[in-house]
C-alpha cells in the first residue's frame, strides 16, 4: 500500500517541477520585456513647443536643438506641502534654458537609505540621486549605481569646477574616475564640545582647558547639583547614529579612523601626523585597547555617579529635543564657523551657545564626500542632468528657489542676500546643505553677514588627510565584514557606561572581532593603502 | 482515467472554486520561489539579477563561518519551540473555557479582549513594554521592585529576565487569535455527545478531557505540523523591537532573521540575505517534513500528507 501511494506521487511531483519550469520561463520572458519596453515610455514624444523663443546665453546647447526631458531629483528631505509650487517654478526656469522639466522626489532622512537603494535594485529611472559617504556611496559605486562624471563635468559642469574647492573633486572617486559631485559648503567638520552659554556663564566654566572627556567631570557634578533638571552627560545609545566613544581617539592622540566602520563604530586608525609608513593600527592594538578601557571606564564611573541618562543604553530621543527642553548643557558635536548660531536656530532659538573645538578639522575623504549629487545610471539624459545640476550650483535664484521657496510666498527678502522665512509657509524642507552651492543661500536671521566667506577661509586653509581621496573596496573581505558588524552591533552599549564591566566586554568583544576575522582585513585595507600610496606618489 | 475524468466532471463546479485559491497561492508563494536563484549570485546593478555573476555558496559563508551560528540557530529554534508549546497549551485552554460560559454576549467579549493586542504593532508593544521595564520611571520598578526591597533592576542589560518576558509577550499577543480555531473546532463537537455524558454522570472535567480534547485532536495536529515549518523563522518584530534592539541582551535575543538584519543592513547585500532565508526554509521544510513522518509512524489517519 505505502509502496502505491508513492508509485502514485511521482507523476503528481513531475507535474510540479514542470509547472515550475513554465512559470520560471514566463518570469524570464517578463523580466526580458520590461528591460526593453521601459525605454520608450520615459521618452516622451517631441512637443511641438518645444522651445521658447527667448534664446538665453548659456553653458550648453540652445533649448531649441534639445529635445524636451524630466530630470528627476531625488534627495535627502522632508515632502513639504508646497513641493509642487515650486516644481513649477522650476519647470518656468528649466523649460526656458534647456528645455528640461524637474521632478521633485524628496525622501524622509530614515527611509533614504532604504528607499534609494531599493529603487537601485530594482532599476527604477532617477537622474540626480543624493548620496554620500555615509549612505553607502562607495558600496553602490562599486555596484555600478552610477554614471562616471569625469567628462560631463567638462562639457556641461564648467559652473561647478570654477566654483568648488578642487579638493572636493577628490573624494568622490573610486578607481581615479569621478562618480558624485559634492554640494559646495564647509569641506570638513571639527569636533567641539559646545555648551549652554548661559550655563558657562552662570558657573564660569573655563571651556577653553575642557579637551577630553574626564576634563568635564567636575563641571558635571557641579551642574549635577546646581541644576536639578539638566542631564550632565546624555547618550542616546539606542539611536543608529551611535558609535560609542565620540572622539576618545581624536582627545587621546592623533588616530583619524580609516577604512569600514561598521555601525559607525572605528575599527582601523591611523595617526595621522606620525611620519612612519601610513601603518593602520586595529581596535586590537594594544596602544588602542588602552584608549578604549580607559574610556569606557570612565564613561562607567560617570554612568555611576548619575551624570549619564539612567536609560543610555537604549534611549533613542535626539539632543536637538532635548536641548529645546534645556535639559542639555552641554554636548560633543561637529563644528565649522557658525555652528553655534546653526545649533540655536535648530533648536528653536531658545538658548546661545558657545563651542571649544577639540578636534582639528581635516579633510578626509569621507568629510569631503559627506554630501552629494550622483547621476544615476537608468538616468536617459546624463547630459541635461549634469545641466540642471550646473545651475543649482551657479544660479542664485535657481538654488534658492529650491531650498527657499517663493519669495514672498515662502519668505521675505529684508536685504540683497538676506530673508526672513514666513513661519508656518508650506516650505521649509531644510535641504541647504543637501542641494547645490550651499554658498549662494541666502541668509536667514542669526547669521552674519560674513558666514559664507568665513566658510570659504575655513575650506581654503582645511588641512588635508594625508589619505584624502583614497577609498577602500571592501569586495574582498564581505564576509569579515558583516560579521564584524554583528560582533559590533552587540557591545555598542558598552561605550553608553550602562553595563557593567565594560573592560571585560570590551576584552570579549575583541576576542569576537579577532575571529570575525578583523586581522584580515586589517591586512587587506595596509595593502590597499600601499598600493594607492605607490600610485600616487604620496 | 475515464473514471476520473467523469469524477472531475462531475465536480467541475467545485473544483473552478479552488481556482481564485489556488492563483493566490502561486502569485504569493511559488511565483517568487523562483528568485532562490539570487542567493547563488553576486547582484550589482548593471547586470541585474539575471545576469549578475554566480558565486557558488559564498553568500552562504559569513553564516556559517560566524562564531555566533550556534547561538542564534539555539534561540530562534528553543524561542519557536517554547513559544509553540506555551501558546498552543494556552489557545486550547482559553477555547475550552471560552466554550464553557453560558453567557454568549460575555463569551464574545472577552473573546475580542483576547485577541485585540494580535493587532497591535511589535513596536506598540515595545513601548508599551518599555513603559514597564525602563530602568528610571518604569512601573516594575515602581511597584513590584519597590515592594520587594530589591535594588532597581536594569531590565535592558540583565539578560536573565529575557526569555520570560518574551515568552509573556508572545503569548500575550498571539494566545487570542490562536483560540479562535480551537473555538471553532469545539464549536463543531457534536452536542449528542455531551448529552449522552451527562446522562451518564460525568463531571465537566471528565466531558473536557474525553470528549472536548480527543476531538479537536486533529486540529491541533494540523497547526502543530504547520507550525514545524516556522521553527528557524522568528518573529522579527518581538526580538528587535521588544528588547530595543539593547546589546547585552544579544545572547537570549539574538535569532535568525536579527542577526542576519543587523549584520546586512549596512551592506545590502540581496544575494546574502537571500542565502539566509533560504537556508531557513529549507530547514523548515526538513522539519515539515520529519514532523510529518513521526506524526504518521503512531497514527497514519492523522499526517497530513
Amino acid at each position: 500500500m505505502d509502496i502505491k501511494t508513492k508509485k502514485r506521487h511521482i507523476p503528481a511531483l513531475a507535474l510540479v517541477f514542470a509547472f515550475a519550469s513554465m512559470l520560471q520561463a514566463c518570469a524570464g520572458g517578463s523580466g526580458d520585456d520590461k528591460g526593453a519596453s521601459s525605454p520608450p515610455a520615459s521618452s516622451a514624444a517631441p512637443s511641438s513647443a518645444s522651445a521658447s523663443a527667448s534664446a538665453a546665453p548659456s553653458e550648453s546647447a540652445a533649448p531649441s536643438e534639445l529635445a524636451p526631458y524630466e530630470v528627476s531629483i531625488v534627495y535627502f528631505g522632508k515632502p513639504q506641502p508646497d513641493d509642487a509650487l515650486v516644481e513649477a517654478k522650476l519647470n518656468e526656469f528649466f523649460k526656458e534654458k534647456i528645455n528640461a522639466t524637474v521632478k521633485l522626489q524628496p525622501i524622509a532622512s530614515s527611509d533614504y537609505k532604504n528607499r534609494t537603494e531599493l529603487m537601485m535594485n530594482t532599476g527604477e529611472k532617477m537622474d540626480l540621486v543624493f548620496t554620500a559617504s555615509w549612505l553607502n556611496f562607495f558600496g553602490n559605486v562599486s555596484k555600478g549605481a552610477f554614471v562616471e562624471l569625469d567628462d560631463l563635468l567638462a562639457k556641461y559642469g564648467q559652473g561647478i569646477k570654477d566654483r568648488l574647492n578642487p579638493l572636493y573633486l577628490e573624494a568622490p572617486r573610486m578607481k581615479g574616475k569621478l562618480y558624485a559631485i559634492p554640494t559646495n559648503k564647509e569641506i570638513t567638520q571639527g569636533k567641539a564640545l559646545t555648551y549652554r552659554k548661559d550655563i558657562v556663564d552662570k558657573y564660569q566654566i573655563p571651556i577653553d582647558s575642557i579637551n577630553t572627556m574626564a576634563d568635564l567631570e567636575p563641571w558635571m557634578a557641579k551642574v549635577k547639583a546646581g541644576e536639578p533638571g539638566i542631564i550632565p552627560y546624555y547618550v542616546a545609545g539606542g539611536s543608529g547614529n551611535f558609535g560609542g566613544g565620540f572622539m576618545m581617539y581624536e582627545t587621546r592622540g592623533n588616530y583619524r579612523p580609516i577604512g569600514p566602520a561598521p555601525a559607525k563604530t572605528p575599527m582601523f586608525l591611523l595617526d595621522y601626523k606620525s611620519s612612519d609608513e601610513m601603518k593602520v593600527k586595529s581596535v586590537l592594538d594594544p596602544e588602542i585597547v588602552d584608549i578604549n578601557k580607559q574610556e569606557v571606564g570612565l564613561f562607567r564611573s560617570f554612568y555611576e555617579k548619575g551624570y549619564i541618562n539612567a536609560d543610555a543604553a537604549t534611549s533613542t530621543t535626539t539632543v536637538n529635543d532635548l536641548q529645546k527642553e534645556g535639559k542639555i548643557w552641554v554636548q560633543a558635536a561637529t563644528w565649522k564657523p557658525g555652528a553655534d548660531i546653526e545649533m540655536k536656530l535648530a533648536t528653536d532659538s531658545k538658548y546661545d551657545y558657545v563651542s571649544h573645538v577639540v578636534e582639528e578639522p581635516i579633510v578626509t575623504t569621507d568629510l569631503a564626500a559627506g554630501s552629494m549629487f550622483a547621476i544615476s545610471r537608468t538616468s536617459k539624459d546624463p547630459d541635461r542632468a549634469m545641466m540642471v545640476l550646473n545651475y543649482l550650483h551657479t544660479d542664485p535664484y535657481v538654488i534658492n528657489l529650491f531650498v527657499n521657496g517663493i519669495e514672498d510666498k515662502h519668505y521675505k527678502k529684508v536685504g540683497e542676500n538676506r530673508i526672513e522665512p514666513v513661519a508656518d509657509s508650506g516650505y521649509n524642507p531644510g535641504t541647504s546643505w543637501v542641494v547645490g552651492n550651499q554658498l549662494l543661500n541666502y541668509l536667514k536671521p542669526g547669521q552674519p553677514d560674513d558666514l559664507y566667506t568665513s566658510w570659504e577661509k575655513f575650506n581654503n586653509e582645511a588641512k588635508r588627510f594625508p589619505l584624502m581621496g583614497f577609498v577602500f573596496d571592501e569586495a574582498n573581505v564581505k564576509n569579515e565584514i558583516t560579521q564584524m558588524t554583528a560582533v559590533v552591533t552587540e557591545y555598542q552599549s558598552i561605550f553608553t557606561g550602562a553595563v557593567k564591566n565594560p573592560e571585560k566586554l570590551l576584552d570579549e568583544r575583541n576576542a569576537k572581532l579577532k575571529s570575525a576575522g578583523i586581522e584580515k582585513v586589517q591586512a587587506e585595507l595596509q595593502k590597499q593603502i600601499d598600493a594607492w600610496r605607490a600610485e600616487n606618489k604620496k | 482515467m475515464q473514471a476520473r475524468w467523469k469524477l472531475f466532471w462531475k465536480y467541475r463546479y467545485l473544483t473552478l472554486m479552488i481556482v481564485p485559491a489556488l492563483a493566490v497561492l502561486v502569485l504569493n508563494n511559488y511565483l517568487p520561489m523562483f528568485g532562490v536563484f539570487i542567493a547563488f549570485k553576486n547582484i550589482n546593478y548593471i547586470d541585474g539579477i539575471w545576469r549578475s555573476p554566480w558565486v557558488g555558496f559564498d553568500n552562504f559563508e559569513f553564516l556559517f563561518t560566524s562564531g555566533s551560528i550556534w547561538r542564534i540557530a539555539r534561540n530562534t529554534v528553543s524561542y519557536s519551540l517554547v513559544f509553540m508549546i506555551v501558546n498552543l497549551l494556552l489557545s486550547v485552554a482559553i477555547a475550552v473555557a471560552i466554550n464553557e460560559i453560558r453567557s454568549r454576549w460575555l463569551a464574545k467579549t472577552y473573546q475580542t479582549f483576547l485577541i485585540m493586542p494580535y493587532f497591535l504593532s511589535m513596536v506598540v508593544v515595545s513601548y508599551l513594554v518599555y513603559g514597564f521595564l525602563n530602568p528610571e520611571k518604569g512601573f516594575l520598578n515602581h511597584t513590584v521592585v519597590e515592594w520587594l526591597g530589591m535594588e532597581r533592576v536594569f531590565w535592558y542589560s540583565e539578560t536573565a529576565y529575557w526569555p520570560y518576558i518574551l515568552t509573556i509577550v508572545s503569548a500575550w499577543k498571539g494566545v487570542g487569535i490562536g483560540a479562535v480555531i480551537y473555538i471553532a473546532a469545539i464549536a463543531g463537537i457534536d452536542p449528542e455527545y455531551y448529552e449522552a455524558a451527562v446522562i451518564d454522570g460525568a463531571s465537566k472535567w471528565r466531558q473536557i478531557f474525553h470528549i472536548t480534547l480527543p476531538t479537536i485532536r486533529p486540529v491541533i495536529i494540523i497547526i502543530t505540523i504547520l507550525n514545524m515549518g516556522h521553527v528557524f523563522n522568528s518573529d522579527f518584530g518581538l526580538f528587535y523591537q521588544v528588547p530595543m534592539n539593547s546589546g547585552p541582551l544579544y545572547p537570549v535575543t539574538d535569532t535568525v532573521d536579527t542577526y542576519v538584519y543587523r549584520a546586512l543592513k549596512e551592506l545590502n547585500d540581496i544575494g546574502m540575505s537571500s542565502a539566509a532565508a533560504l537556508v531557513q526554509s529549507v530547514l523548515g521544510f526538513a522539519l515539515v517534513l520529519l514532523t510529518n513522518a513521526s506524526v504518521r509512524k503512531i497514527d497514519k489517519d492523522q499526517a497530513l500528507f
